[in-house]
């Protein structure tokens, strides 16, 4: 059975009504296409042949009681959050192991749980065409998706220079609990900041017990004029894991959006982070840290779009890859016809441990408009020989300096997460990953 | 008598295969500043990297003995342990590693290796706080990261400070007045000053007298083509920064 078949078969019997229509448009889509391959420009460095081989079946619901979720945050080193949780276990709402702060403005509901009238918001993006050869995995979202998130604030509007660290905290909690068969699931989320409006949003996945599992997860952005949202993304995914993630953003009139990712595990990770740029003075800040190990390969996919005046975007990425693992980046910007006054920078820093680990780093900048001011830079080496001697010199040993090396090359990038909590959440995890490295 | 600090005795070194160290041979004794001088090329800071066990310096020939044991024997932070400090011509910048996380790291390395118990971070803090006072800096450059964006005059008072909360045996200065203006010279030799007692050596490597004139050091040995060829005191420096060096090598030649 090829991959695209064993997907297709875990398709849901019955959905709402209202999403059926684009369901069956995807089918018809994900039949024409199939999945990338690596032929394909965006997929030349990711071969999907890792999660290739499995007879994947959609996992049962119901699956965890809340005492086993506590546990096994608890086990993940997952500290207890303030704010609300929204969690969804093998790609299923669990309102037992959810609530929703009384927040003014903050709506959060289960797409499985809305009904007719209340769908009309969710259902433009639900329609929005995934057409292209490349995004198959997005045209299967739709098709296969159970259940997700829709996320509606607009909320307080925000004094100008507030911290954004004081922010309402809403966290997307993803729960997979294989069985004995290898566990296919999607989910789909829709988030919409109104004007003014602030947030900070955590996006998790946790992975219970043992087995193979393949998350499809595709989430839809939107930011209002003014509004802000810090997005942090924290894939702690089991060894036999993975994970295809598509982040659409669309980013209205001086609006501001911050995303941190780290991933650190499973065995195919691939994130297509695509940034629409279309409102004047929108400011995106992108970032993410990758550290496997093992065989595990991840992927960054960013592609930034610049359609309008006056908007400013950054990408830094950085990666630590040991053992025999991989890594990807590839960093898009286009700037189109008429986006005079743009400032688009990325950076890509990489740190290779290992003789046979391997990182692919490409950027890519197509420019149409004449007043730009657009900045990249890419590195990959390994620890610096001399700032190895001056913690030495000082009397580290040098199994030690080495990982303060590691650890603080990253770190910094982890260092922009508004919220307290989160960053010593995510740089902690980085920290105690880390730790048992060979450096 | 007292033991040496230090005890160089025909020392040999090479750096990617060239020899910069010919037979040098050098004591320092507790208590003692000595300052060498000598002309750029001439192996200052190979010697100074050389007793800090600098990866890339080989040794070739030679001894060196601290505190009667053999130096070169020992890691680099083995050294550092044992309270060989080298404050750096060009302290390293280490984005994302805090300077206070650094310099306990550092001082609870050192403890650990004299079985002493490690500082927590308010018993860290405290001494911190108590080393700044005495050298009268300020703790701005605390909650930074390690020498990062630092200037010139703050990457030597942060070798200054960290000098003086590890509290070393033998602190090696290389070059420390390079790319100094004359108020942060100052302020860095008065943190070397504070630091001198009985029973700490320093050997002070430098270009110029300048230093010399806020570090007063007890001896003055001149390095020429990887040789020390002439010792003296304090006036041996003030003739080499009206003379030069021409004056030494042609009483060399003789």
């Amino acid at each position: 059975m090829s991959l695209i078949e064993a997907l297709l078969s875990t398709a849901p019997d019955a959905t709402a009504g209202w999403w059926q229509p684009s369901r069956e448009a995807h089918r018809v889509i994900v039949e024409r296409h199939g999945l990338p391959d690596r032929r394909q420009e965006n997929w030349k460095y990711t071969a999907l042949r890792p999660i290739e081989g499995h007879r994947y079946q959609a996992p049962e619901q119901g699956v965890l009681q809340p005492e086993d979720l506590a546990e096994l945050l608890d086990a993940n080193g997952v500290p207890q959050l303030t704010g609300s949780r929204i969690t969804f276990v093998n790609g299923h709402y669990a309102p037992a192991l959810s609530h929703v702060d009384d927040v003014a403005g903050l709506k959060v509901r289960a797409l499985s749980q809305l009904g007719d009238a209340e769908a009309a918001s969710a259902s433009a993006e639900l329609a929005t065409e995934f057409s292209r050869p490349d995004e198959g995995f997005a045209a299967l979202n739709t098709l296969l998706a159970s259940d997700g998130v829709l996320l509606e604030f607009s909320g307080t509007t925000h004094a100008d220079g507030q911290d954004m660290a004081t922010a309402p905290v809403v966290e997307l909690l993803f729960v997979d609990v294989p069985g004995a068969t290898p566990a296919a699931t999607a989910v789909r989320n829709i988030i919409k900041i109104g004007p003014g409006a602030s947030l900070s949003l955590l996006e998790r996945y946790v992975s219970a017990g043992e087995g193979v599992a393949l998350i499809n997860s595709l989430s839809q952005v939107e930011l209002e004029a003014k509004s802000r949202l810090s997005h942090v993304r924290l894939p702690l995914l089991g060894e036999e894991r993975s994970l295809i993630s598509r982040l659409d953003v669309r980013l209205g009139e001086g609006s501001d959006y911050r995303c941190f990712g780290l991933d650190l595990s499973g065995t195919l990770v691939r994130h297509d982070l695509n940034v629409a740029m279309v409102g004047r003075d929108a400011q995106a800040s992108l970032n993410g840290v990758y550290a496997p190990r093992g065989k595990t390969h991840i992927d960054n996919h960013v592609a930034v779009d610049h359609r309008v005046p006056d908007a400013v975007s950054s990408q830094a990425f950085k990666g630590v890859l040991s053992e025999r693992s991989r890594g990807v980046f590839n960093g898009k910007v286009v700037v189109q016809e008429g986006a005079d006054g743009t400032d688009a920078s990325q950076s890509n820093a990489n740190l290779l441990l290992s003789p046979d680990a391997e990182i692919d780093t490409k950027p890519e900048l197509e420019i149409y408009a004449d007043d730009v001011k657009c900045a990249h830079g890419t590195t990959v080496g390994a620890l610096s020989g001399d700032q190895l001697f001056y913690l030495t010199a000082r009397g580290i040993p040098e199994v030690e300096a080495r990982r303060m090396l590691t650890t603080g090359f990253c770190r910094e990038v982890l260092e922009g997460i508004p919220v307290e909590s989160v960053r010593d959440h995510a740089i902690s995890l980085l920290t105690d990953h880390l730790q048992d490295i060979q450096a | 008598m007292t033991q040496n600090i230090l005890e160089i005795k025909d020392l040999h070194a090479s750096v990617e295969g060239k020899q910069i160290l010919k037979g040098l041979t050098l004591t320092v004794a507790p208590g003692e500043v000595a300052a060498i001088m000598g002309p750029n090329g001439a192996g200052k800071s190979t010697l100074a990297n050389v007793l800090a066990g600098r990866p890339g310096y080989t040794v070739d020939s030679g001894s060196v003995s601290y505190l009667g044991q053999d130096l070169l024997a020992l890691e680099a932070d083995e050294r550092a342990c044992a309270g060989v400090f080298l404050a750096f011509q060009y302290p390293v910048e280490i984005p994302g590693v805090n300077n206070t996380y650094f310099l306990r790291a550092a001082l609870n390395a050192q403890r650990r290796s004299r079985d002493e118990e490690e500082l927590d971070s308010m018993a860290f803090l405290k001494l911190v706080r108590a080393r700044l006072k005495a050298l009268h800096i300020t703790d701005d450059l605390l909650h930074r990261a390690v020498n990062e964006g630092f200037s010139g005059g703050e990457k030597k008072r942060n070798e200054v400070f960290q000098m003086a909360v590890l509290e070393p045996r033998l602190a090696i200065l290389d070059e420390t007045d390079s790319g100094l203006d004359i108020d942060a010279l100052k302020i860095v030799a008065d943190g070397v000053n504070e630091l001198r007692s009985s029973e700490r050596g320093f050997v002070v490597v430098t270009h110029y007298q300048r230093l010399l004139d806020h570090i007063v050091p007890d001896t003055v040995h001149v390095l020429m083509d990887g040789r020390i060829v002439k010792s003296g005191t304090s006036d041996l420096a003030l003739r080499l920064e009206k003379e030069g060096y021409a004056w030494i090598q042609e009483e060399l030649a003789a």
